[in-house]
């Protein structure tokens, strides 16, 4: 009896033990999800003295006098990721160290953990030289919260930089910010150097495409207006067996405005002679709804859209195994990597034009490219981290991006390696141009040059083929879109931002929801003047008249 | 006749001195992880600037908390936090002791073994994996689908209806804790005295009255333990499957609390906000396990105090 009851408090205490300790765990599970920002510090001083430890060892290793160290934190591309896990690995930045003795240390967040990894960051106050991402509530905020420093005083320091931005007034305007600030160090998409005619200068990178081997069976034209776009689509579900003729972005809307602006407004933010509009709320968006909605009934849309994750591998996969026969919203560079990747050839992806309601209509809607490119991974910011006696090296070494020879390396890499000089003029070796590990050249290119980035950019350096896809797209998506009334590089003004970014928090969730509802027939579309009511009591108003304060300031510098 | 606290304590720290020592490394994991963070909870009482530091944001008293319960998904939130749990505890707590009372009948101990290690697999299954593999099951074209379809039922699409949110979640829950749970509950029955069940046979006890007076009865104070745990964890419900599976159409139902917190903080970067929502949180979470406690002591005659 006594033994028995002992064995029984036993086994009660060793299940108060482990449900203890369970408890504990639980107990500061909670404090730990906002606490997480603090603790998560403890990893990110960890980075830091791994790169001061650099510092030492590679001073001993550099010849006297160069051995500076600089910090540089910027998010590595998906296709990066293929060739390589940290920038060292690419020849051109080798080629940068060789030349300035100076070594960088590559901060990269894991690839889609971005925007979390610079807010613990941040949060946490661990800043390396230079940031290659945008401060969520603007540069101005940054500077003002003491995270980013403005170049100002530093444009001593960036004699090439200040030459481009001397050279041309529209530049000197998108490297200011609100408050009157240089942020930065920006990617440049010069005139000149966008093809022979400039052709490029004000490219969209992003439109909708077709399978047009699909086109070509069916005896179909490439789609103009809307009521083209389902005859094809239906002819792509009832002929060729695809579950998703149309492939749609998870949020039920293309970012690009791709088929909302045939209605005459945008997916979001847009302005109309200078006034800034909304366009979930305008009328014009209630078509959009309501054609989503016939087509998502009509089984002409993936039923599983919404709950289908937005990444372009998944959409590869799509569109080369015949489940869908055309994308709302693809990229040019995109286009040509779907093609390599149908087997033996037997399938072919061309983008078509931007949908519009009436044949001939003129779209003023679209994706586009400022002179100054937007976008994380394009904008570099010197961080407040960089000591005073520092100030100068980090910026010498970050001008050196924009001399002739380094602009050179990065549109092309190494000469004798990854180019050869013909006739003047650069041709890729096999390296790029038809990579002996049948990579892509949007892969390839991560690794023998700098795919995109903060340099001076050149869109036509890229192998010929590349450079005829991409037009190819590019002049399509142009014919009928002159993206006037999309909104230029402007910031909501700092004393407002605060309160900007949470009405459009709540904005944001409400409209995802009810922009499915609507599409996926869960909400009568007689409910739109409701949703219009309900956004106004959210704030959207407020929002609208703070993103006009911004535009109005941008337009006056 | 009673001495003070410290002199026992001391008396029995050198009496006991290993025990105090394996329990040090737990202890400082506590200070450092559980303890030292409440600090930074300060923030949820200040506007929080990176540049200004925790100490040199200013004081901002009620203001997140006031902006939380005026905000739009303040009572969903809080609604679908319990919802959810309640599912949990509700069918989350009887599997695994159905389970467990199961296995015990089970004579074959191969077929015993084997069942019980393939329970356990999932469990070691990472989550990300777990939900890519629940957004492709349920997709209309998805293996759950297709045996809906082969019966002659209507294909949907599960996971973009907000009505089958709570019930996906809860059921895949169960799938992937259901072998993990249910070990505690099989070493307690292992525990149970074989004596009282040769008695009841000879009274002549089928089964089922053996499992009902003696097996679970013996294995009570468990439950009421594990009991008070779910309820103790029930607000702090990981925010990580939650936001693998919800989308636009599910946020009615499956935007719960930590969901909301992360959104806010590490994504929106409101870092006092999402901790004045984060604290409000654990409050209730405090509040929830006393009151388990109580009712447990009542229920079960066991308390965790």
């Amino acid at each position: 009896m006594t033994k028995r009851n002992s064995k029984r408090k036993s086994i009660a205490l060793l299940a108060c033990l482990a449900c203890a300790a369970s408890l504990a765990l639980s107990a500061c599970s909670t404090p730990s999800s906002e606490s997480s920002a603090l603790s998560s510090s403890s990893s990110a001083p960890s980075s830091s003295s791994s790169a001061a430890s650099q510092e030492d060892s590679s001073s001993q290793a550099e010849p006297a006098g160069t051995g500076e160290t600089i910090s540089y934190w910027v998010p590595l591309h998906s296709n990066a990721a293929q060739v390589l896990t940290d920038w060292n690995d690419n020849e051109c930045f080798q080629e940068l160290e060789r030349q300035t003795g100076v070594h960088v240390n590559f901060i990269h967040p894991p690839v889609g953990q971005e925007l979390e990894q610079y807010n613990l960051m941040v949060a946490s106050q661990e800043l390396p030289d230079i940031i290659s991402y945008d401060y969520p509530s603007g540069a101005d905020s940054a500077i003002d919260e003491n995270i980013y420093r403005p170049l100002d005083d530093l444009m001593e320091y960036s004699p090439n930089m200040q030459a481009i931005i001397d050279s041309n007034p529209e530049i000197r305007k998108q490297m200011t910010t609100t408050n009157g600030h240089i942020w930065g160090w920006g990617q440049f998409n010069l005139p000149e150097n966008q093809g022979d005619k400039g052709q490029y200068s004000i490219s969209p990178w992003a439109g909708p495409a077709v399978r047009a081997d699909w086109l070509e069976e069916l005896k179909l034209d490439a789609p103009e207006t809307i009521d083209d776009w389902h005859t094809m689509l239906v002819a792509f579900r009832d002929q060729k067996g695809a579950t998703a003729p149309l492939i749609l972005p998870k949020s039920g809307r293309s970012g690009q405005s791709i088929f909302v602006s045939a209605f005459g407004v945008g997916a979001g933010f847009y302005q109309e002679d200078g006034k800034v509009k909304f366009g979930p709320m305008e009328p014009g968006f209630k078509d959009y709804l309501a054609l989503m909605n016939q087509w998502y009934s009509e089984g002409l849309l993936d039923p599983d859209f919404a709950a289908t994750a937005s990444d372009s591998n998944f959409y590869a996969e799509y569109l080369t195994t015949g489940k869908a026969g055309s994308i709302t919203e693809t990229y040019q560079d995109i286009v040509p990597l779907y093609n390599s990747l149908f087997e033996g050839g037997e399938g072919k992806v061309a983008a078509v034009p931007y949908p519009v309601k009436n044949k001939g209509d003129q779209l003023h809607l679209g994706s586009l490219s400022p002179i100054v490119e937007t976008g994380n991974g394009r904008r570099d910011y010197l961080t407040t981290a960089v000591s005073d006696d520092r100030l100068e090296a980090v910026c010498r070494w970050r001008d050196n991006w924009y001399t002739e020879e380094s602009t050179m390396l990065f549109n092309y890499g190494i000469e004798g390696r990854s180019y050869n000089m013909e006739d003047g003029r650069p041709v890729y070796t096999d390296l790029i141009a038809n990579n002996p590990d049948g990579l892509d050249y949007a892969v390839s290119s991560w690794k023998y040059k700098l795919f995109c980035g903060p340099y001076i950019y050149n869109a036509f350096a890229m192998p010929d083929p590349q450079i005829e896809a991409s037009w190819a797209s590019i002049s399509t998506w142009i014919s009928n879109n002159d993206r006037t009334d999309q909104m230029p590089p402007s910031e909501v003004p700092v004393e407002n931002a605060k309160e900007y970014s949470g009405i459009m928090t709540e904005v944001n969730t409400y409209q995802d929801q009810m922009i499915l509802s609507f599409i996926m027939g869960m909400e009568p579309l007689d409910n739109f003047d409701a949703f219009v009511e309900e956004l106004k009591k959210l704030g959207i108003e407020k929002a609208i008249e703070y993103q006009q304060k911004g535009l109005d300031t941008y337009n006056s510098h | 006749m009673k001495t003070g606290l410290l002199p026992r304590l001391g008396r029995d720290m050198r009496r006991n001195w290993p025990l105090y020592l394996l329990a040090v490394p737990m202890i400082l994991f506590y200070l450092i992880f559980c303890y030292g963070p409440i600090y930074g909870q300060i923030i949820a009482f200040k506007d929080f600037s990176p540049g200004l530091g925790i100490m040199g944001s200013p004081w901002v008293g009620l203001k997140h908390f006031e902006a939380f319960f005026q905000s739009r998904t303040c009572w969903a939130l809080i609604r679908n936090t319990f919802m959810i749990n309640l599912y949990a505890l509700a069918f989350g707590l009887p599997a695994p002791i159905i389970f467990a009372l199961l296995l015990n009948e089970l004579r074959n101990p191969l077929f015993k073994r084997t069942v019980q290690t393939v329970s356990y697999m999932p469990y070691f299954i990472s989550l990300v994996v777990v939900c890519g593999m629940i957004l492709e099951f349920t997709r209309q074209d998805g293996v759950v689908n297709d045996l809906i379809a082969l019966f002659g039922g209507r294909r949907t699409s599960f996971m973009l209806d907000p009505g089958w949110f709570r019930p996906i979640y809860t059921i895949t829950d169960i799938w992937q804790g259901l072998g993990w749970g249910s070990i505690i509950y099989i070493a307690a029955i292992t525990n149970i005295d074989q004596g009282l069940y040769e008695a009841a046979t000879i009274d002549g006890a089928g089964r089922w009255r053996k499992m009902w007076h003696i097996t679970l009865p013996g294995i009570r104070e468990t439950i009421a333990i594990v009991y008070i745990m779910k309820v103790g964890q029930m607000m702090s419900l990981g925010f990580e499957k939650i936001i693998l599976l919800y989308n636009g159409m599910t946020y009615e139902t499956a935007d719960v609390i930590s969901s909301y917190v992360y959104r806010m903080g590490l994504m929106q970067m409101n870092f006092s906000y999402s901790s004045a929502v984060g604290l409000l949180n654990s409050v209730i979470n405090l509040v929830l396990l006393v009151i388990a406690n109580k009712v447990s002591k009542r229920l079960f005659e066991v308390g965790m105090w």
